[in-house]
């Protein structure tokens, strides 16, 4: 069968149909603990926290505004929650020893074709917020002002964030690529 | 880190906590009351047309949480009225709607998996004679013999229909070593997303949904800021579209069926074909704002049949039937139409729901589950099941009979017809959750759905995960950490008893009739995972069951296909089975994720009762793309197709030689 967009798949699950938010769960989910990871430092507490943004659907299913794209409002909710986390946290996470593969995994997932891989590596040496901006522009494609939504900035000050990542970036990558010439 | 489906129950789990913390919060203003009760009322007064602002919260699904616990046992209540009474008005609708409002947010499914709708594969076979004399081709693998179901291909032994992402194409398959794309209908810029299909002589009929997106709202009042106001709706229709295909090359869209709400199922009987829409109702809306505040129009459903007019026409609330206990308040549209008669299709709309269909080429039950939960508490307790009976009459649709049964189905093949009575199955309580106090049912039913014998207790603390139907017998696996068969007699209606129980690693989603004494499983091995706390999915496996002794059901041999890993598409989906006794074949899609990327290939074995299967080869579609993944493998005149979204290849059936392919 045909997948179905976002929308169709929001749509029917307002009304009514359970398996259609599961399919949204199952389509995001790694998406969003992966942002997620980046502010709290832990594939463990992020996964927590995605399935809090999923809660959060299911309590106001009503709100979702059709107009948006349904993964900048994931994203937003989810940005919401990682950051409300951190305000009430104020401790130092432990890291679970199972983080290093649990991450190996997620990322398995994520980058999935190996252009994307190499951007991965370079990507981590950014700043977490340059990372993420990245992360939403180059691997999940927003555009700057779906990206504006979700990190609380203008539109031109996403433009500016994203421009300053991706010199870092390329400043990154050349490095990487010299590296292997000598 | 957790899988799917851990990930899922624990987002249900924290969901409920939720609603728990809120509910006691809540206590005390709430008066509960039956809803079936309060509709009678509310429609008994409704010829006064006055509203009732009611204080009461109305929850059909609600049950006396004693009764619950005392009654484990299953229940069906059936209505014996045959002419349903329709809603008449706004008024009535209005009210109708309000009321079931404050209990539809509670309306949520709780599924251990994703399960999609599934169909199996049969072109019509009485038609085409002039191909089918010389022609040797595969049809989608269906559940009833004789009731067709739509599929993204088919063939008819000299072309293949298919659908590829949004387009549909026509390939030539007339000469065995080139396969020629001679037809396109592309469907990129239209709002309409083709979902399957049919062939029928010379006719292509392709289903889908078609959605708009408009900022028309149903409130007459306050173009202000309310957000509600500025919300945008989002429609969708359940469209048929039927072609020409008098000349192959220039498929001509001759008619266009289209009803509210998104697409359920369908099934061709023949030259008939019936299919099932289901349409939620802004019932936000009805709840938030005064009836005078709404434009009426509005909210009745609208189909179109350009044989006679392109014009949208609107169904009004006196052709809309409802039942007297509304569990689902959504419009369910069943339309029937004869592809030969110059005749508009004929439309029958109810407030209800359907989200899995049976058909026999009789009668279709249309089944919607529903939550159920505890009136004290607010907990979820499961499911239960409406089933609405409609009877098939050469195009038209006749309503015959509803029951409500306790516990929910696994798919449509959890539903049979047989000699008049239907059959189904079903499990009762907390479904997705393995520890749980669950149980399996079935019922027989007879012709106008009252219980006339049950079957309870199967495989208590597990949950049903693949029934099949062969006349007086029902296979019913269940699973937790082993898989009973279950042979089950059905042969006395009043009394159906398990005959045979046999108990091996792994379970089966799907089973298959061999011959009268086999039966083919298809599903996962399991093991142990490695914390030793639970079970865990371990590469697929298909088995053969010996059932001669029915008390005594045997696993003859079985296969083991990769790890934990490897997924096929037919565990969820009987369509992309393959398989022909004449031909000794069995055949499916397997994919794998190694290394980083996806294999996805098709296998297909020979198989013998003696030997076993044999993997007879493997037919590779390279790239790591997910459209080079395999829906279908079919075949004709000794060719297989194998089947992408941006490929197909065709293979030698004898060599497995790779013949030709085309890029998509």
């Amino acid at each position: 069968m045909e997948e179905k967009t976002d929308k169709e798949l929001y749509y029917e699950f307002l009304q009514g149909n359970q398996k259609r938010f599961e399919e949204i769960i199952i389509k995001y989910k790694d998406k969003l603990i992966y942002f997620i990871q980046k502010y709290v430092k832990s594939i463990d507490i992020a996964e927590d926290i995605a399935q809090d943004a999923f809660v959060y659907i299911l309590i106001h299913k009503e709100k979702y505004d059709f107009k948006y794209s349904l993964k900048t409002y994931l994203f937003t909710i989810a940005k919401s929650k990682a950051l409300n986390y951190l305000k009430r946290e104020k401790r130092i996470v432990k890291i679970n020893e199972n983080d290093a593969y649990d991450m190996e995994q997620l990322e398995e997932k994520i980058f999935k074709n190996e252009r994307k891989n190499n951007l991965k590596k370079a990507m981590q040496k950014l700043k977490p917020d340059y990372q993420n901006a990245v992360y939403l522009a180059d691997i999940e494609e927003l555009s700057y002002k779906e990206i504006g939504k979700i990190m609380h900035k203008t539109e031109s000050g996403i433009k500016v964030l994203i421009h300053r990542a991706r010199k870092s970036l390329e400043k990154i990558l050349r490095e990487e690529a010299g590296k292997y010439e000598r | 880190m957790k899988d799917n489906r851990e990930f899922i129950k624990e987002v249900y789990k924290k969901y409920d906590d939720y609603k728990k913390e809120s509910s006691i919060k809540n206590k005390n203003k709430k008066i509960i009351k039956p809803f079936k009760e309060n509709v009678g009322k509310i429609l008994g007064i409704a010829a006064s047309c006055i509203i009732v602002t009611s204080v009461i919260v109305v929850n059909s699904n609600l049950k006396n949480n004693k009764n619950q616990i005392d009654n484990k046992i299953a229940k069906v209540e059936t209505s014996e009225k045959i002419t349903l009474k329709t809603v008449d008005n706004f008024e009535n609708f209005y009210d109708i709607v309000k009321e079931n409002y404050k209990t539809d947010s509670k309306d949520f499914i709780l599924e251990d998996s994703i399960k999609y709708e599934t169909n199996k594969e049969t072109s019509s076979s009485t038609d085409r004679i002039e191909t089918e004399s010389t022609q040797d081709y595969s049809k989608t693998n269906v559940q009833v013999e004789d009731v067709d179901e739509a599929d993204i291909v088919k063939t008819d032994g000299k072309y293949i229909y298919y659908i590829a992402q949004n387009n549909l194409v026509i390939i030539d398959i007339n000469k065995k070593d080139t396969m020629l794309k001679i037809a396109e209908i592309n469907y990129e810029n239209q709002k309409f997303n083709p979902s399957e299909i049919y062939i029928y002589e010379s006719k292509l009929i392709v289903f889908g949904n078609e959605s708009s997106y408009s900022y028309r709202s149903g409130i007459t009042i306050r173009e202000t800021t309310d957000s509600i106001y500025k919300k945008g709706i989002y429609k969708q229709k359940t469209a048929a579209i039927i072609y020409d295909l008098s000349d192959i090359k220039n498929p001509k869209e001759e008619r266009k069926i289209e009803i509210e709400g998104n697409y359920v199922s369908s099934r061709m009987i023949g030259d008939n074909i019936y299919f099932v829409g289901n349409k939620s109702i802004y019932s936000y809306d009805v709840a938030r704002y005064n009836i005078k505040d709404l434009n009426e129009d509005y909210f009745k459903p609208s189909y179109t049949d350009t044989i006679k007019s392109s014009e949208e026409k609107l169904i009004n609330f006196n052709d809309i039937y409802y039942f007297e206990n509304i569990e689902n308040l959504n419009y369910l549209t069943l339309a029937g139409f004869n592809l030969k008669a110059n005749e508009e299709a004929d439309i029958k709309t109810f407030l209800g729901a359907g989200e899995n269909i049976y058909s026999s080429t009789k009668n279709m039950y249309v089944v919607k589950s529903k939550s159920v939960y505890d009136a004290n508490t607010n907990t979820y307790l499961g499911r239960d099941t409406k089933i609405l009976k409609f009877n098939f009459e050469n195009g038209k649709i006749n309503f015959k009979a509803e029951a409500n049964i306790e516990g929910a189905i696994n798919n449509q093949f959890s539903m049979d017809e047989y000699n008049g009575y239907f059959r189904i199955a079903t499990t009762i309580g907390k479904t997705w959750s393995m520890d749980e106090d669950t149980t399996n049912s079935i019922y027989i039913l007879d012709d106008k759905l009252k219980e006339v014998g049950r079957l309870d207790g199967i495989a208590p603390g597990e949950k049903i995960y693949s029934v099949r139907y062969e006349k007086e017998k029902a296979y019913v696996v269940t699973f937790k950490e082993i898989d009973p068969l279950f042979v089950i007699d059905l042969s006395n209606v009043n009394n159906p008893k398990i005959l045979g129980e046999l108990k091996i690693p792994g379970y089966s989603t799907y089973l298959h009739p061999y011959d009268d004494t086999h039966i083919i499983g298809f599903g996962y091995d399991t093991k142990t995972n490695s914390s030793g706390t639970g079970i865990q999915n371990n590469g697929l496996k298909m088995s053969m069951f010996d059932i001669t002794d029915l008390n005594n059901p045997k696993e003859l041999f079985n296969v083991k296909i990769g790890n934990s890993n490897t997924t096929s598409e037919l565990t969820d989906n009987h369509k992309a089975l393959l398989f022909s006794k004449e031909k000794n074949l069995i055949a499916f899609p397997v994919r794998k994720y190694e290394n980083r990327r996806y294999l996805a290939k098709a296998q297909i074995y020979n198989i013998d009762l003696e030997k076993g299967f044999t993997l007879k080869g493997e037919i590779l579609h390279e790239g790591t793309n997910y459209k080079r993944f395999i829906e279908r493998i079919i075949y004709s005149n000794n060719v297989f197709y194998t089947l992408s979204k941006n490929l197909i290849k065709a293979t030698d059936m004898n060599t497995l030689e790779e013949i030709t392919k085309l890029n998509l």
